[in-house]
C-alpha cells in the first residue's frame, strides 16, 4: 500500500525530469538566445557588460523568430570590431535599443552612422540591455576616462528615467545620497551553479526568448480595464534630478553641451493607434513627463535634442511603416535605426565646423 | 480568471484540487462538493466581484423556481415555468440586449435614448440557458436529483462556467454524487492534463498566433480597403483562429473537469471535416446545438407540423441561436445565414431522396463528390464567419466585396505570402489530423484496461502526467508574454 502511494509521485517526478532533459536536448539544436551573458566584475570597466570576445545568437518569441548572430568585442559590447582604449569618435550610449541584438550591426544607429557623416569618424556603441538614464550618465563618465569622445549621443527610450530607481547589480542607479546623483551597484560574481543554469538552453529560452518572469506569469489579464486613467505628475525631487541630468551629460562625457545629442524615442503606439495617442495625451506617465521635461532642460542647456516623433510620424504617414517588431518585440527595426541615424548625422553634419 | 494564466494554472488550480481531495478525505463528499462550488464562485468573482452576487441570485432563484414548479401541478406549474423563464430571459435581455434595442430604436425612429453603462457579466448566456433547460426538465418531470450543493456546483462549476460547454443537469449532477470522483486518480490526471495541454496548445500556439492576421484584415477592410488576397488571408485566419480558440477552450474545460473525475460532454468533432451544413452543426459547438434543438426547435414544434413549419422553425432557431452569441445584428445575420443553409441542405436531401429517387452521386466518383461537398460546406461556413467577426453589417459586406474584387495596387506583401504555407498547414491539420478526443480517447484511454492489467499503470500514468505538466508550464510561459489571451467565446 505504502509502495503504491509513492510510486505515482516518484514516476511523476521522473516524468518531469525526463521532459526537461528532452526539451533541453531539443533546444540545444535550435537557435535560442545564447552567448549574451554578463561578465564577471571588472574594476577597469565596472559597468555591466557582456563576456568579452564571444559570439551570441539572438532570436525572439516561442517560435524563434528573427534569428541573428553577432559578436561581443573586447570590452563586452556588441560590435564586430574591438574598442581601442584612447580612441576618439562618436560615442553612442543607451539601452537594449543600442545594444541592438535584434538587428544586424550594419543596420544599427551606430553601424549606419559612419557612412552618413560628412567627416568620417569611428562610431562606438555602448548599449546595455536594461540601462537607464542613471546608467547612461555613469557609462558616459567611464567613456571620458578611457576614450576621447568627439561627440556623445544618448538614446532615451520609455522607462529610462523611472528605471533608475530600481537598483540592479552592475548598473548605475539614482543615488539616495548625495541626491541628486548616481551610484554604481557593484556587479555580482556568478556562482558555478548560476553559470550552469545560465548555460542551459532551456533557461535561455525561458528567460530570453519567452522573457519569462514571475511578474508576467502571474499578471492579471482577465479583469476589465478601467475606462478612465490617471495622469501622473513630476515631484519636486524628480524635477531636481532631471535638471541634474541635463547639466551632467556634457560634464560626464567631458564635452561641451553642443557636442552632446540626446535622441528621444517616439511613443510609437501612439503613431499607429489614435486611441493610444489619446491615452498618451490625457494620461501621460511619470516617465513620459520626465523625458519631456529633460528634452526641454537639455535644449536650454545647449545640448542637441532630437525627438524622433516627427520623423517617425512622417514616415508612417507616407508609407504606413512600423518601426519595431511589435507585438512580439518593441525594439526598433532597421528602419527606425536608419531614421535615427539620419537625424543624428544631420545634427552632426550641421554642427561640424561650427564653433562649440 | 483565464485558463491560460499563471494565476489559474499554478495557484488557483493546485489549491482547489488539493483542498477538494483533502476535504473529501477528512470531511466527506458534501464538504468537498461545497468547496468546489465555493472555489468556482471565487473563480467567477475574480473577474468582477460584484457579479458573483448576480450569479448567486440567479442560482438561488432558479433552484427556488425549480422547487415551486416541482410542487405545483396543472396550470400553476405551467405559470411558474413561464414566470421563471421570463425572469431569466429578462435578466439576460437587460445585461445583454438592452443597448442593442436602444441603439436600434435610435437608428430606426430617430430617438436619442442614452445607452446604458453595462458591463456584460461573463458567461451570462451559458449560465442562463443551462438553468432554463433545468427548469424545463423539472417541468417535464425529468429531474431526478435535487441536491442543492450539486445544483450550485452544476451551474457554477468552474471548468464550464464562462464559455461552456452548455451542460445538461442529467449528465452532471449524478457525477457529483459518485464516491470515486472524490479521490485522486493518476489516470484522471494523465488524461485530464492531456486534454488541458492540447487545449492550451491550440489556443496559445495556433489561435493567438494567427489572431493578428485576422485582426489586421478586419480592422483595415473598412478604413483602408484591402485586396482579394489580403481579404481571404484574413477570413481564413479567422476561420482557424475561432476553431482553435473555442475548441482549445473546450478541451481545457474537459481536461480540468477530468482532474476531479467529472467527464464534460465534447463540444467539437472536427467541424471543418463536415460534408454538409447539417453535418457541420452536429460537429460545431455540439452542446449549444443540442440545447437549441431540444429546448427551442422542438418547443417550436420541430418537424411535427409539416415541411413549411419545419423550415420556419429551423430558421427561427438559427436566428435566435445567432443572437445568443451577442447583441449585434451581425450575429443575427450569421445565424440567419446558417438557417438558410440548413433549409437548402434539407431541400437538397429531399430532392435527392424523393425526386431523384435517392440517386447516389449520378455516376460522380465518391471522392470527388465528397470533396466537392466538403469544399462547398467549408466555403459556406467561411462566408458566414465574416458576419460573425465583422464589427458591423456594412463592414461584413465590405469584406465580402474585398474577397471577390481586387482594387488597383492592392497586392500581397512578402510577409503575407509567407503566411500561405501556414494556412495550408492549418487546413491540413483540421482536415486530416484526428481531433482531441480521437487522439486521447482512441490512443490513450482505450489502452487503460491493458495498462491496468499490466500492473504498471501508476508508474506509466505518473510519468505521463509529469511530462504533461512540463508541457503545460512551457505553454503558460509562452502565454504570459502575450498582451491578451482572452477567449473569443468569453464575450458570449
Amino acid at each position: 500500500m505504502q509502495r503504491h502511494a509513492i510510486t505515482g509521485p516518484a514516476f511523476f517526478a521522473i516524468g518531469v525530469l525526463a521532459a526537461l532533459a528532452a526539451l533541453e536536448l531539443l533546444l540545444r539544436t535550435l537557435p535560442v538566445c545564447k552567448g549574451n551573458y554578463g561578465a564577471e566584475p571588472d574594476p577597469r570597466w565596472p559597468a555591466h557588460h557582456l563576456i568579452a570576445n564571444t559570439s551570441y545568437t539572438y532570436s525572439t518569441g516561442w517560435d524563434l523568430e528573427d534569428v541573428r548572430h553577432g559578436r561581443v568585442n573586447n570590452l563586452g559590447y556588441v560590435a564586430p570590431f574591438n574598442f581601442d582604449e584612447g580612441s576618439a569618435g562618436v560615442f553612442v550610449v543607451g539601452d537594449s535599443f543600442i545594444e541592438n541584438q535584434m538587428n544586424d550591426y550594419p543596420e544599427s544607429l551606430q553601424g549606419s552612422l559612419p557612412a552618413l557623416m560628412r567627416r568620417r569618424m569611428p562610431v562606438l556603441g555602448f548599449g546595455t540591455s536594461g540601462a537607464t538614464i542613471a546608467h547612461d550618465l555613469g557609462v558616459a563618465a567611464l567613456i571620458r576616462q578611457h576614450f576621447h569622445p568627439t561627440w556623445g549621443v544618448v538614446l532615451l527610450t520609455h522607462d529610462n528615467f523611472i528605471g533608475g530607481f530600481a537598483p540592479k547589480p552592475g548598473y548605475f542607479a539614482w543615488a539616495a545620497t548625495p541626491s541628486p546623483g548616481i551610484t554604481l551597484i557593484p556587479e555580482r560574481r556568478h556562482s558555478r551553479l548560476a553559470e550552469w543554469f545560465r548555460d542551459l538552453s532551456l533557461m535561455a529560452y525561458a528567460r530570453s526568448n519567452l522573457r519569462a518572469d514571475l511578474s508576467t506569469l502571474f499578471a492579471d489579464k482577465s479583469r476589465p480595464r478601467p475606462d478612465s486613467c490617471t495622469a501622473a505628475t513630476l515631484s519636486a525631487a524628480d524635477v531636481e534630478l532631471l535638471r541634474y541630468v541635463a547639466a551632467q551629460f556634457p560634464v560626464q562625457f567631458g564635452l561641451p553641451p553642443s557636442r552632446v545629442i540626446l535622441v528621444f524615442d517616439a511613443n510609437r503606439n501612439a503613431i499607429y493607434d489614435a486611441s493610444a495617442q489619446r491615452v498618451a495625451e490625457q494620461c501621460p506617465s511619470r516617465d513620459a513627463l520626465a523625458l519631456k521635461f529633460l528634452a526641454g532642460a537639455a535644449a536650454q542647456s545647449g545640448m542637441n535634442v532630437i525627438d524622433l516623433d516627427s520623423a517617425f510620424r512622417a514616415e508612417h504617414d507616407k508609407s504606413g511603416a512600423h518601426f519595431d517588431y511589435l507585438p512580439v518585440d518593441g525594439h526598433w527595426n532597421a528602419l527606425a535605426h536608419a531614421i535615427a541615424a539620419r537625424e543624428v548625422a544631420r545634427t552632426i553634419n550641421d554642427r561640424t565646423g561650427a564653433p562649440d | 480568471m483565464l485558463f491560460t494564466t499563471g494565476v489559474f494554472l499554478f495557484l488557483y488550480l493546485p489549491v482547489t484540487l488539493l483542498v477538494f481531495f483533502a476535504s473529501a478525505r477528512l470531511f466527506g463528499r458534501s464538504a468537498a462538493a461545497a468547496w468546489l462550488a465555493l472555489a468556482s464562485l471565487f473563480f467567477y468573482g475574480y473577474w468582477l466581484p460584484a457579479y458573483t452576487l448576480l450569479l448567486l441570485v440567479s442560482v438561488a432563484a432558479n433552484y427556488g423556481f425549480g422547487t415551486l414548479i416541482l410542487k405545483r401541478s396543472g396550470a400553476a406549474r405551467r405559470a411558474w415555468l413561464i414566470a421563471a423563464v421570463t425572469a431569466n430571459l429578462g435578466v439576460l435581455a437587460y445585461y445583454k440586449y438592452a443597448n442593442l434595442l436602444l441603439q436600434s430604436a435610435n437608428a430606426v425612429a430617430g430617438t436619442h435614448f442614452p445607452l446604458l453603462a453595462i458591463i456584460l457579466p461573463l458567461g451570462i448566456s451559458f449560465f442562463t440557458f443551462t438553468q432554463i433547460a433545468y427548469l424545463a426538465d423539472v417541468y417535464a418531470g425529468k429531474v431526478k436529483e435535487r441536491n442543492p450543493i450539486h445544483y450550485i456546483l452544476f451551474v457554477t462549476y468552474f471548468p464550464h462556467l464562462i464559455a461552456g460547454p452548455v451542460l445538461h443537469h442529467a449528465e452532471m449532477m449524478p457525477q457529483f454524487g459518485r464516491t470515486e470522483n472524490y479521490s485522486p486518480k493518476w489516470e484522471n490526471f494523465a488524461i485530464g492534463l492531456a486534454f488541458l495541454g492540447l487545449g492550451l496548445a491550440k489556443k496559445i500556439l495556433i489561435a493567438d498566433s494567427i489572431a493578428p492576421v485576422a485582426n489586421a484584415a478586419f480592422d483595415d477592410v473598412s478604413s483602408l480597403g484591402i485586396g482579394i488576397g489580403h481579404a481571404w488571408l484574413g477570413v481564413l485566419a479567422y476561420t482557424f483562429q475561432l476553431y482553435f480558440d473555442f475548441s482549445g477552450y473546450s478541451d481545457m474545460a474537459v481536461g480540468l473537469s477530468l482532474l476531479v473525475g467529472v467527464q464534460l460532454p465534447y463540444n467539437f468533432n472536427s467541424p471543418y471535416k463536415a460534408r454538409s451544413i447539417i453535418d457541420f452543426w452536429r460537429r460545431w459547438h455540439i452542446t449549444l446545438s443540442r440545447f437549441l434543438r431540444d429546448y427551442l426547435y422542438f418547443t417550436l414544434g420541430g418537424n411535427r407540423k409539416g415541411p413549411l413549419r419545419r423550415h420556419v422553425n429551423l430558421l427561427l432557431t438559427m436566428l435566435l441561436g445567432g443572437l445568443w452569441h451577442g447583441a449585434s445584428w451581425t450575429f443575427a445575420v450569421w445565424g440567419g445565414l446558417h438557417g438558410v443553409f440548413l433549409v437548402l441542405n434539407h431541400g437538397w436531401r429531399y430532392f435527392r431522396d424523393r425526386l431523384a429517387g435517392g440517386a447516389s452521386g449520378w455516376g460522380v466518383p465518391a471522392p470527388l463528390r465528397q470533396g466537392t461537398a466538403g469544399l462547398l460546406t467549408f466555403l459556406c461556413v467561411v462566408l458566414a464567419w465574416v458576419f460573425f467577426r465583422a464589427k458591423s453589417i456594412g463592414a461584413a459586406f465590405a469584406m465580402i466585396e474585398s474577397m471577390v474584387r481586387q482594387p488597383a495596387g492592392a497586392h500581397l506583401s512578402a510577409a503575407d505570402w509567407q503566411l500561405l504555407p501556414w494556412l495550408a498547414a492549418l487546413l491540413a491539420l483540421v482536415l486530416i489530423v484526428p481531433n482531441s478526443q480521437q487522439l486521447i480517447d482512441g490512443q490513450f484511454r482505450a489502452r487503460l484496461p491493458q495498462l491496468r492489467a499490466s500492473g504498471r499503470h501508476r508508474e506509466i500514468l505518473g510519468f505521463v502526467a509529469g511530462v504533461e505538466v512540463v508541457a503545460i508550464v512551457m505553454l503558460a510561459l509562452i502565454a504570459a508574454r502575450r498582451a491578451s489571451t482572452e477567449f473569443i467565446y468569453f464575450n458570449f
